[in-house]
């Protein structure tokens, strides 16, 4: 008897085990680690063959002139792998700072190929050649005119690519920012009704913009003085001992996914510094896109207002300036007054309430379009934000134990879920 | 490498990069400075700072580079690429790959490196011989690894500094040691003559062009690919770092 109920219970723990698709084991506890770790090698989902990414390049949108400083920002750039005959098709949306070719978008697009969709990969409206190329205005962050943007460019895409793809449906997604800008653009296309999405997901997206990029920046400010540079250069000088130190080492080492992973074993660092690294790495990345807009909209936050920059002018002091500049004084010097300026009624509340998933509740609630899936310790969350994210998606959110911001993208269990989620 | 250092049309190349890319600003109407930028201070140094005595001059070959490499460059590696199976591209890579393991035995020499040296003697050795001629790699299979020598690093083992940062034509990021240590290395190639060219002169150029297009092959990085307005900073600051690791190693 005892036998059989023991069969009986291993059977039902393999069929729970079934039914969850496959078991999710990731090593990482502390989001910190997960974040910058991500998902090494031995825990990292495997594709059949990569995905036949093309690049391709839209003219920039109408009525933009692209200054000499920027010369090569001459197209906009993205990528689509096409699928034999009839398929879905799905629009990937990049997070913040990230291009349509890094390497979480590649993980993306390979884990979408290989479930059968033809992929087209975006960049975020925040990446300086999206910027330059495809923002009407040259600010990014405000949702909805970034969905204008991207869903202008989406058309572009597809009146670019429609005699050549046979496609059975359309679908949407992103990760982090660019999950924002999916629901954006999905409430967007109810009105223009020019896609149709059959479903949308959002992978690891922020609740409030305001919250997650101030919780991002603390991570800096926190642990570093950024205007003093003596101390920046002392972190960087620690860091870079500890890449030397493995470089000179190892026999061969080859810059691959799993360079951060053997980093982190050989320098077992403290949270504080992997807190101060994920704060400096979006301080670089917002770096960028605070100077390629303020060059773009001429607005004279660091560039004085009408200089034209030549494509051999120096720009280490334009470096040196944007990448102090924190995420409170952006909004507030910046993106604020550009769009007071446009309506002079516009509070400082309101354009925060904005930038959040807010204003879609009633949109998002009880729709089964829409679905989310993130991590409980999520480090752009806070812990009430996942409890509203829980709450605003009911069934069709998913919640992972761990995994940190996106650090658990490439586990077999999280390709797996995002892949049986968009199942047409 | 000789074509490269002798080749006639240099000079107007460089005047193209030069004056084709570095238009100076002009200026509409007057600039405001802005509050931002008193916020850097010119008496700290910053981690981002190096010495670029020739920026504007290094930043018009950058610029000469990508386009190079976006025109000319890279779409010859991808038709290389296509025409050409993996094995043979590989076997090409082992064969200039041994080929350098002359310049790093003198170099490693040159710093007393004794196991550098011996790894290069034996990699040459076993390579040139089981490995016919370099075009495949055993010594690698058996766990005998390259070490990357070149008289820029035995320079700068021996206290020279860097020098002024420098952006070579078509070769990228370098310093004026390393363009010294460079021009050096091949001179040396040159005086040891392994292919001989001296009674062989039509094997140069088809030579040198396929170690030119095997060398881009072998590097991922695209320029300007539309990421950061900062890139030139970025590289400089990278290859600098990289240089001074190559040098403890």
């Amino acid at each position: 008897m005892d036998l059989i109920r023991g069969l009986g219970l291993v059977s039902l723990l393999l069929a729970s085990l079934y039914c969850h698709g496959i078991e999710y084991q990731y090593p990482f506890d502390d989001p910190y680690v997960a974040t910058v770790v991500g998902t090494p090698a031995d825990w990292h989902v495997r594709f059949d063959q990569p995905a036949p990414a093309k690049h391709y390049g839209l003219p920039p949108v109408d009525g933009k002139t692209i200054p000499e400083v920027f010369w090569y920002q001459d197209r906009m750039h993205y990528a689509l792998a096409a699928q034999q005959g009839e398929a879905p098709l799905i629009f990937v949306i990049a997070g913040t700072g990230a291009g349509f070719d890094s390497s979480k978008m590649r993980l993306l697009m390979n884990a979408y190929y290989q479930a059968g969709f033809h992929v087209v990969s975006l960049s975020s409206p925040t990446y300086a050649n999206f910027i330059a190329t495809a923002s009407k205005s040259g600010v990014p962050g405000n949702l909805s005119e970034d969905a204008d943007d991207l869903y202008r460019v989406m058309g572009r895409i597809w009146e670019k690519h429609r005699d050549k793809l046979q496609v059975s449906g359309f679908y949407l997604t992103g990760y982090s920012l660019g999950a924002a800008n999916a629901a954006f653009v999905s409430r967007l296309d109810e009105q223009e009704q020019r896609f149709g999405f059959r479903k949308v997901l959002l992978i690891n997206p922020p609740v409030s913009l305001f919250n997650s990029v101030n919780r991002i920046d603390a991570m800096l400010s926190d642990n570093l003085d950024v205007n003093d540079p003596a101390s920046v250069n002392k972190f960087l000088a620690r860091l870079l001992d500890r890449v030397a130190e493995l470089y000179i080492q190892s026999e061969r080492l080859t810059l691959d996914e799993d360079t951060l992973y053997k980093l982190y074993q050989h320098g077992q660092p403290k949270q504080e510094s992997l807190s101060t690294l994920i704060g400096m790495s979006f301080r670089l990345s917002s770096a960028n896109m605070i100077f390629t807009s303020d060059v773009m909209a001429n607005q004279g936050l660091l560039k004085p207002k009408n200089l034209e920059l030549g494509s051999a002018d120096s720009l280490t002091d334009y470096l040196k300036a944007s990448s102090r500049v924190t995420f409170i004084e952006y909004f507030d010097d910046y993106f604020l007054p550009y769009f007071q300026r446009q309506n002079p009624a516009l509070t400082r509340d309101e354009l925060l309430e904005q930038l959040s998933l807010r204003p879609l509740d009633s949109y998002i609630r009880g729709n089964d379009k829409l679905a989310m899936v993130t991590n409980a310790d999520d480090l752009i969350l806070a812990p009430d934000e996942v409890d509203y994210l829980r709450n605003l998606f009911g069934a069709q959110a998913k919640i992972f134990p761990n995994g940190g911001h996106c650090g658990n993208l490439a586990h077999p269990a999280f390709v797996s879920h995002i892949t049986e989620v968009m199942r047409p | 490498m000789r074509w490269f250092l002798k080749w006639k049309f240099w000079p107007l190349l460089m005047a193209i990069a030069v004056s084709g890319c570095s238009t100076t600003s002009a200026i509409k109407e007057t600039p405001q400075t802005p509050a931002m930028q008193a916020k850097v201070s010119s008496n700290q140094a910053y981690p981002i700072d190096v010495h670029d005595p020739w920026e504007r001059f290094n930043r018009g070959m950058y610029n000469f580079n990508a386009k190079f490499d976006r025109y000319l460059f890279i779409p010859v590696v991808d038709t290389y690429e296509t025409i050409l199976p993996n094995f043979v591209e590989a076997g090409v890579s082992n064969f200039f790959s041994n080929l350098g393991e002359i310049s790093n035995i003198i170099n490693s020499a040159l710093q007393l490196k004794g196991t550098s040296t011996v790894v290069g003697v034996s990699r040459l050795a076993l390579n040139t011989t089981v490995g016919i001629l370099g075009l495949w790699d055993p010594a690698t299979l058996i766990g005998i690894y390259e070490k990357k020598e070149d008289f820029g690093q035995a320079l700068g083992y021996w206290g020279v500094g860097s020098g002024p940062y420098l952006v070579m034509p078509i070769l990228g990021p370098s310093s004026l040691r390393d363009t010294a240590g460079f021009a050096t290395d091949s001179l040396v190639f040159n005086a040891i003559d392994p292919l001989n060219y001296d009674d062989h002169s039509n094997r140069e150029a088809p030579v040198t062009g396929l170690k030119t297009i095997d060398a881009r092959h072998n590097v991922k990085f695209r320029y300007l690919q539309g990421g950061t307005p900062f890139e030139y900073e970025k590289v400089r600051y990278l290859y600098l770092k990289k240089r001074e690791f190559d040098i403890l190693k």
